[in-house]
């Protein structure tokens, strides 16, 4: 706990940075006053047509939630990693061949999810 | 007071002040004082030094003219970014607009912040720091995607897609590479990884785990190029495509705050590298393999480099890394997207899937060198 | 005394934060609504000194989650200029449901003892480390949790293979 109150600071420190920085552009640059012209998105020149919020594929989707999936695995098994060894040595009245397998078949059915992605053809890209 | 493994300046603190959380604060505001001074400061200089190697790299002097060999160029870059209008593009998410620099700043703080410059330099020392380091870089992804969405400009939210895909995409490689040094060490604390690299350059990650430690370092390089957004994996500004992506809207200080972020990653990017496999602030020493002869000598030579402070060959292998990352900038041509993301899904992946599962083999059957 | 003032500070942020994401107009502003609430959850435990799961709460639903979730905003992102308005006969049955499980959770916190504490936390600081929560993942034994692990990353086999089922179909 007291090792994440400096830390709280640093939360602050990003905003507080950024907002000074575009505060002292505000207030020290130059403005040539408001312009349909200026304010309009840059799209190389062209005059912009149509919304800029367009519609996606949502097959793409399924990369966000590989990920999702592959940062909960990794969460899961940092603590598994980080005892390991000691679990191994069977300090803690682990057997070696058991935690061997564990962790083997948590990665394995991991694996598993991601190779059926990959026949399923969810990997390809555009 | 055991110098090596205490918060130096806190500790000093604690010892005069009845209450805990005064050392606390007055470690936060000093901390801010030293990454500012340490993670900020070097950016301009990186920015000068990228300059220098791209024109190196294709035969031109590169910055000449402000100062000496152009070392005040960035400084009258920055000046001019200062001058310049900041404009809010029509329609645009006044609140997201404005809010999403912030984040990716926020978030590479963050990261500055547990890691240790040197055996008494370190803001926080959380024992998930590993975990903790995964979980606050993606702000910088939040960032991105707010920004690009915020701009209401069809080149920055198809940058910001693109980009957001291929972070959390790398984001996933470069997570299970962290999980394969913690495997290793066996701890999550990043001064225990440190720690757990004591000794010669063969204690060092890379080498100290056969073939693996190697595997596992070109791959990070490889995944923290394109987290970095760096070329040759700079999708999100394929400027031929995409004007220059989700921060094609922004001017002045607040575009100024983007770069500064892509600087001070790639400074914690290259940090936690040189933690995770380069042994961090750990001197280099020379091996003698036992061999008689050589004892003396060797033991003598590493005496002259530990000399040095910790810190100074933290910065050295961190400079090593940022050098190494602009080569690759100059050097490759760039993939497409979809190449770039089967490299991800179908190669790098599969791979640090398949290295965690050997790195755990070789620690069952010792083969780790000692 | 000074963590009951951070807890009420916090409780109260995450209320807003709560609140704010419920009635925002726009869904991305919801979701960064959803941010703050995240967050303050994570603050609480770290102030439970439960530490990795504080960090598992920023690295699932903030760096997880809500990234996952603002993606398919941004994929989808006609949705994003406005919310739709619910019929207010919907508002009403979601108000009555909501304060329906609010009372249920109310009624088992009672019932369990845990609504008025007057304990204060005795836990030892090491009892969520993450030393003790990798070693019970791996014990096959009556304390540990080997086969909830195990059953965890069947769990997230079957969402892969349900969300690329879903995605095919929308696709052909």
């Amino acid at each position: 706990m007291q090792e994440y109150l400096p830390l709280a600071s640093f939360l602050f420190l990003g905003a507080f940075m950024a907002g000074s920085a575009m505060l002292t552009a505000k207030l020290i640059a130059f403005e040539s006053g408001p312009n349909a012209k200026k304010n309009e998105a840059y799209e190389c020149g062209v005059e912009t047509f149509g919304d800029a919020r367009i519609q996606f594929k949502v097959g793409y989707y399924l990369f966000a939630l590989l990920f999702l999936i592959f940062d909960i695995e990794a969460l899961f098994l940092f603590p598994c990693a980080a005892v390991f060894r000691e679990a191994i040595g069977g300090v803690s009245g682990l057997t070696a061949f058991i935690v061997m397998a564990d962790l083997g078949l948590f990665i394995f059915i991991l694996g598993a999810g991601l190779v059926y992605a990959w026949r399923k053809g969810a990997l390809k890209w555009g | 007071m055991d110098l090596s493994t205490t918060n130096f300046i806190g500790d000093l603190v604690r010892e005069y002040s009845p209450y805990s959380w005064v050392a606390s604060i007055v470690n936060g505001v000093i901390a801010i004082v030293a990454i500012m001074a340490v993670g900020v400061g070097p950016s301009p200089m990186l920015i000068w030094w990228e300059r220098k190697v791209a024109a190196f790299t294709q035969a031109r002097l590169g910055p000449m003219r402000v100062g000496p060999w152009g070392l005040l160029q960035t400084v009258c870059d920055v000046i001019k970014l200062l001058f310049k209008e900041l404009i809010t593009p029509h329609g645009a998410d006044k609140l997201l607009f404005f809010l999403a620099p912030a984040l990716p700043l926020t978030g590479s703080f963050l990261v500055l912040a547990v890691i240790p410059w040197d055996h008494n330099l370190q803001v926080a020392n959380p024992g998930m720091g590993v975990p903790f380091i995964i979980a606050v870089s993606s702000l910088g992804i939040l960032g991105t995607l707010l920004a690009g969405w915020s701009s209401n400009n069809k080149f920055s939210l198809l940058g910001a897609l693109r980009c957001g895909a291929q972070m959390i995409s790398y984001e996933v490689s470069l997570s299970l590479i962290m999980l394969f040094v913690v495997l290793m060490s066996g701890s999550a604390d990043v001064r225990e990884i440190v720690l757990s690299q004591q000794g010669n350059v063969t204690d060092w990650w890379i080498i100290k785990a056969p073939f693996l430690g190697i595997a596992a370092f070109v791959m990070y390089m490889i995944s923290a190029t394109a987290e970095l957004n760096r070329g040759p994996f700079d999708m999100s500004e394929a400027e031929q495509e995409l004007t220059a992506g989700f921060h094609t809207e922004y001017s002045s200080t607040a575009f100024a705050m983007f770069f500064l972020a892509e600087y001070i990653n790639m400074v914690a990017t290259s940090a936690l590298a040189s933690v995770f496999f380069l042994g961090g602030f750990l001197p280099f020493a020379f091996p003698d393999f036992g061999f008689a002869p050589i004892v003396g000598v060797v033991a003598s030579i590493n005496g002259a480099l530990a000399i040095l402070p910790g810190f100074f060959w933290m910065a050295g292998k961190i400079l090593f890394l940022i050098t190494l990352f602009m080569f690759f900038r100059w050097t490759y041509p760039r993939p497409r997207v979809d190449q770039l993301m089967s490299l991800e899904w179908k190669f790098l992946l599969p791979a640090n899937l398949i290295l965690l599962g050997l790195g755990a083999v070789f620690i069952a059957f010792g083969l780790i060198l000692p | 005394m000074i963590a009951d003032i951070g807890f009420y500070i916090v409780a109260f942020a995450m209320l807003v934060s709560a609140i704010w994401a419920v009635t925002a107009k726009n869904i991305l502003h919801s979701a960064l609504a959803l941010i703050g609430s995240f967050f303050g959850t994570a603050i609480l435990y770290l102030m439970l000194s439960a530490e990795f799961i504080a960090v598992a709460q920023v690295l699932v639903y903030i760096g997880g989650v809500v990234i996952f979730v603002i993606f398919i905003i941004l994929l989808t992102s006609r949705l994003g200029d406005k919310a739709e308005i619910a019929p207010a006969m919907r508002k009403i049955l979601a108000f009555a449901l909501c304060s329906a499980m609010l009372g249920t959770f109310l009624h088992a916190l009672d019932r369990a003892g845990y609504l008025v504490n007057t304990k204060t936390a005795t836990a030892a600081s090491d009892f969520a480390s993450m030393r003790n929560i990798g070693l019970r993942f791996l014990d096959p034994g009556a304390n540990g949790f080997l086969v909830p692990f195990e059953i965890i990353s069947l769990l997230l086999l079957i969402t892969v293979i349900g969300a690329i089922v879903i995605a095919r179909k929308e696709g052909e």
